[in-house]
């Protein structure tokens, strides 16, 4: 009983040994299924995108026409039909995924390491930073998303790096909001009082105590962050300021079925499953991932 | 036996039986009540006294029949208020015995009240719908109610955020008394309230409830409260009635070995130099209670004899103990008589 | 008083707001002996909390000195600060809001030692953290317990334990029992005192609750409004209460005995507005005895040999 003051040993104290932060983060990741089964449908896409990039040629396989082909419905030869340049649908899906994949991800990594931290500091110091970190990004949040990031494309020109900057940036206002508001309930904590009673600096205040609790809604931000990533691709894709045309973008393939989606339907469906599966999949992990961290759920 | 012999003489305007209470959630099923027996005579007062967790507001809910459920499950032998069956009532009896027969003043008074209503419509709102009388009668008697508190009539228009904690506690009050209720609960009434409003707000109710001569439960942990508003007793552990009695019984003459740990707990105003004797331990985990006697992994006297299911004894008419230990021949506690 | 650890002079700490000046603290004066308890005693919004925090300079005061063992913490450069803070901690009043839920029992106890790079290997840190859970009788399963997994009691002790691990000698206790129930809060008070003749703390203890503070302090001062009203030692003050406030306010504690009823002192209305408060007694709007005189702010003078009293009618109502 605790009540009882008793020295004990540090070989007592060797079997409550720290365990190691990710081993119970992926102990609790584990026990729940939807966040099993993300994960696995995930690193299914990544295998079959990389393995795509060595199988099929890109010149031959993803953009060469053949006109003989053209709209098959999907049959034992073309799994997922072909589209009006004769070409398979899948192939195109499968190589295309390494576009959408890095666009989706690395734009939402830029987004959200910039906006969250601008909402921290926004959030713990409040006051005047606050007030210009909010306006700034209000400012920039009142930008129509695609006219944004049109104005980036044509300043940077066009490729595939300009425009996961430029999607990352369109995004940053959302996080950083998103962020403070998570901050806000935080910040008045008695801990964090007691952190700075006990000596600890400012940034470790807001990396250690403030981050950690305010979290959750930063990962659903960013669940929903690669949908939106990829997305918004697809639509600068469409206006030709995304990825090149023939390059097999999912949301290029989207917008190119849709002139057929009346006869060919399938046309669209498929690359627009594509894009679901991923973005659902990634909310699964989120949600995973988010209850995972929490330690109030472990048990 | 002899309790229920008595029972029958007594005008009692509540009465529980064997009542049981338990939360079936994902990490097993929480005994908040178990097995408690209740009786209170019209016009008296009884202190529900104990810690936190031991199912004090529990016990509240169930008596208004307002245990969530799911995940509460209640199961009661007898529950009768004023004589009438409240276990057998439909959901349309209920609602009419709810604020009219039997009302609630709950601890927070921050939250108790709507903000976007003024607060003469609220204690109207309980009026109206009880009683036969037109909004107008209704707006009328609100105010009266609100004058009877000790609150300006003419602020019958403003809304609570206009109120201090202690203003709104008793515009709570005036609710709660609005339909001259037999029997009033209330739960921590002063918890949230500073010295002096919480002996303001005492020293309100104890008048109002001498005018109007109500049956009164007060949920507390202060033995303070219990003392200065009281008739009765009954000192809660994990679900259960430990030690009942008249405030000379469970203060002069305490008998469960826990409520004597209540008393050593607390620091004593007149002696400042006496050394407080803590309570060992934990409240234990409502969902393993130990078997027997709830309290004997934390009692000083524990015997063998206290793994045994605990029956409730009386020391005298009014005085009752569920305490194995007094088989014991010669069993006393430390605490003195007074 | 021989030893004194700290001094606080004309301590003041006013908040702007939308309405006007808030006076939180108002020109607070008192001494702490070494080893001693000093109890600040006052009703929600008396300036307590604040002048337990703005002490630490967790709120910076607006005026005044806060000499603590010489050195006026209120001149202190920030890197200064953090060292000056070793000696002076804070046990917080909610053992739920005051340990982060996302941190284990040792991460939360050792955070002070690595902050201020006290001890450098984890072997000598682990030894330390468990070296102070056991001080405050923690037992060692819990080292990496998270918060919510423990009760009220426990969780206070790992505030206690996080206060002493730089091994202060002043530590404010803001309201450390008030969320406690009593059989606990009895085990806290009690491991409190234990510690202060152990180590020799000096302890300011903030609390609403009068007869903890008086169990626990040797000597009181009652605050209102951000004036400290009536100073004494301990038994001087609960024995012979000259302030009518603090009159009321012991007449006011719910006694848990019978026939220990009193006459009670019920004072008028509720706590007026700390917003520009015009310049008369405090507590001249409720006060029983209010006449002309106390429309100028009497001062804090000496009643009898260490008994402070603000009231222009000391002695004679």
């Amino acid at each position: 009983m605790e009540t009882t003051r008793r020295k004990f040993t540090s070989a007592e104290l060797q079997q409550y040994k720290k365990r190691s932060m990710f081993s119970e983060v992926w102990r609790n990741y584990k026990k729940s299924p939807s966040a099993m089964i993300g994960l696995v449908i995930i690193i299914i896409i990544i295998i079959a995108a990389i393995v795509a990039q060595f199988v099929y040629d890109y010149d031959t396989d993803i953009v060469q026409q053949n006109i003989k082909e053209r709209f098959q419905r999907p049959n034992a030869e073309h799994l997922l039909g072909t589209d009006q340049y004769g070409r398979d649908v899948l192939t195109r899906i499968l190589y295309g995924a390494k576009y959408s994949l890095s666009v989706g991800i690395v734009s939402v990594a830029i987004s959200c390491v910039l906006g969250s931290s601008l909402g921290l500091i926004a959030g713990y110091y409040g006051g005047f930073t606050e007030n210009l970190i909010l306006r700034v990004c209000e400012v920039f949040a009142g930008i129509p998303s695609v006219l944004l990031g049109i104005a980036i494309m044509s300043a940077f020109g066009q490729s595939i790096v300009v425009l996961m900057f430029a999607i990352g940036l369109v995004y940053v206002p959302m996080f950083a909001r998103t962020a403070r508001a998570a901050v806000l309930p935080v910040r008045d904590q008695e801990y964090i009082e007691a952190a700075r009673v006990s000596g600890v600096g400012d940034l470790k205040i807001i990396f250690g105590h403030v981050l950690p609790n305010a979290m959750s809604p930063i990962i659903v931000q960013v669940t929903m962050g690669v949908a939106n990533g990829i997305l918004t691709a697809s639509s600068l894709s469409f206006l030709g300021l995304g990825v090149p045309v023939p390059a097999p973008e999912w949301g290029a393939m989207l917008s190119n079925g849709r002139e057929f989606i009346r006869d060919y339907g399938y046309l669209t469906l498929f690359p627009g499953l594509a894009i679901m599966i991923t973005v659902l999949v990634f909310n699964l992990m989120g949600d995973g991932l988010r209850d995972a961290l929490d330690p109030k759920l472990k048990q | 036996m002899s309790e229920k012999a008595i029972a029958k003489e007594r005008d009692l305007i509540l009465d529980v039986k064997n009542l049981n209470v338990r939360f079936e959630t994902d990490d097993g099923i929480v005994r908040a009540v178990n097995g408690l027996d209740l009786q209170i005579e019209r016009g008296h007062a009884i202190g529900l006294v104990g810690e936190t967790g031991a199912g004090k507001t529990t016990t509240a809910l169930a008596l208004l029949r307002l245990v969530p459920d799911p995940p509460g499950v209640v199961e009661c032998e007898k529950l009768e208020l004023d004589g009438r069956d409240v276990l057998g009532m439909s959901i349309k009896e209920l609602e009419k015995v709810r604020g009219k027969d039997i009302s609630m003043i709950f601890q927070d008074p921050m939250t108790a009240l709507n903000p976007v209503f003024t607060v003469g419509d609220q204690i109207a709102e309980s009026i109206f719908l009880h009683e036969n009388v037109s909004y107008v009668e209704a707006q009328k008697r609100a105010v009266a109610m609100l004058e009877l508190v000790g609150i300006p009539g003419e602020r019958a228009g403003e809304y609570p955020h206009q109120f201090s904690g202690g203003m709104k506690q008793r515009v709570v009050i005036a609710i709660a008394l609005a339909c001259h209720p037999q029997l009033l609960i209330a739960d921590e009434p002063t918890t949230a309230l500073d010295v002096t409003i919480q002996a303001q707000v005492l020293d309100l109710m104890k008048n109002l409830r001498e005018q109007y001569k109500t049956s009164l439960i007060m949920i507390t942990h202060d033995l303070g409260i219990v003392a200065e508003i009281c008739d009765e007793v009954a000192v809660m552990y994990a679900g259960n009635v430990v030690e009942k009695g008249t405030l000379e019984d469970v203060f002069n003459r305490t008998k469960h070995p826990y409520t004597e740990g209540l008393f050593n707990s607390l620091p004593n105003i007149r002696d400042r130099k006496a050394m407080l004797t803590p309570i060992k331990g934990l409240m234990p985990d409502p969902t393993a209670l130990p078997e027997g006697c709830p309290f004997s992994p934390r009692c000083p006297y524990a015997g063998d004899d206290c793994a045994a299911p605990q029956v409730i004894r009386s020391i005298s008419e009014t005085h009752f103990v569920r305490c194995c230990a007094y088989d014991r021949p010669g069993f006393h506690i430390e605490r003195k008589e007074r | 008083m021989a030893d004194t650890i700290l001094e606080v002079r004309n301590l003041t700490k006013h908040f702007k707001t939308k309405h006007g000046m808030l006076h939180a603290v108002d020109g607070v004066d008192f001494k702490l002996a070494r080893g001693k308890t000093l109890g600040l005693v006052g009703e929600s919004g008396c300036g307590k909390s604040t002048t337990g925090r703005t002490i630490l300079r967790l709120i910076e005061p607006t005026a005044g000195e806060i000499i603590f063992e010489g050195k006026d913490i209120n001149k202190l450069s920030r890197s200064e600060l953090r060292h000056a803070r070793k000696d002076m901690q804070l046990i917080f009043q909610d053992p739920y809001s005051s340990l982060d839920p996302r941190k284990t029992v040792s991460q939360i106890i050792s955070e002070p030692i690595i902050a201020n790079k006290i001890l450098k290997s984890s072997a000598d840190i682990d030894a330390r953290v468990a070296e102070l859970m056991s001080t405050v009788g923690l037992a060692a399963r819990l080292f990496n317990a998270y918060p919510h997994e423990l009760d009220g009691g426990r969780r206070q002790r790992i505030g206690i334990a996080r206060a002493l691990a730089m091994e202060p000698k002043f530590i404010v206790c803001d309201e450390p029992v008030s969320a406690l129930d009593v059989s606990i809060q009895a085990q806290i008070l009690n491991l409190l005192k234990e510690l202060q003749s152990e180590f020799n703390l000096s302890y300011i203890f903030i609390t609403h609750d009068l007869s903890v503070v008086n169990h626990f302090s040797d000597e009181i001062a009652v605050m209102y409004l951000g004036k400290i009203v009536e100073k004494a030692p301990a038994e001087q003050l609960f024995e012979n209460p000259v302030h009518p406030y603090t009159r009321a306010l012991l007449s006011a504690i719910p006694i848990p005995e019978l026939g220990a009823k009193k006459e009670r002192i019920l004072i008028k209305g509720e706590i007026t507005s700390p917003i520009n408060p015009p310049d008369e007694c405090r507590f001249y709007k409720r006060c029983n005895y209010a006449c002309d005189r106390c429309k100028s702010l009497p001062e804090l003078k000496e009643f009898a040999p260490d008994h402070f009293v603000a009231c222009h009618l000391a002695g004679e109502v």
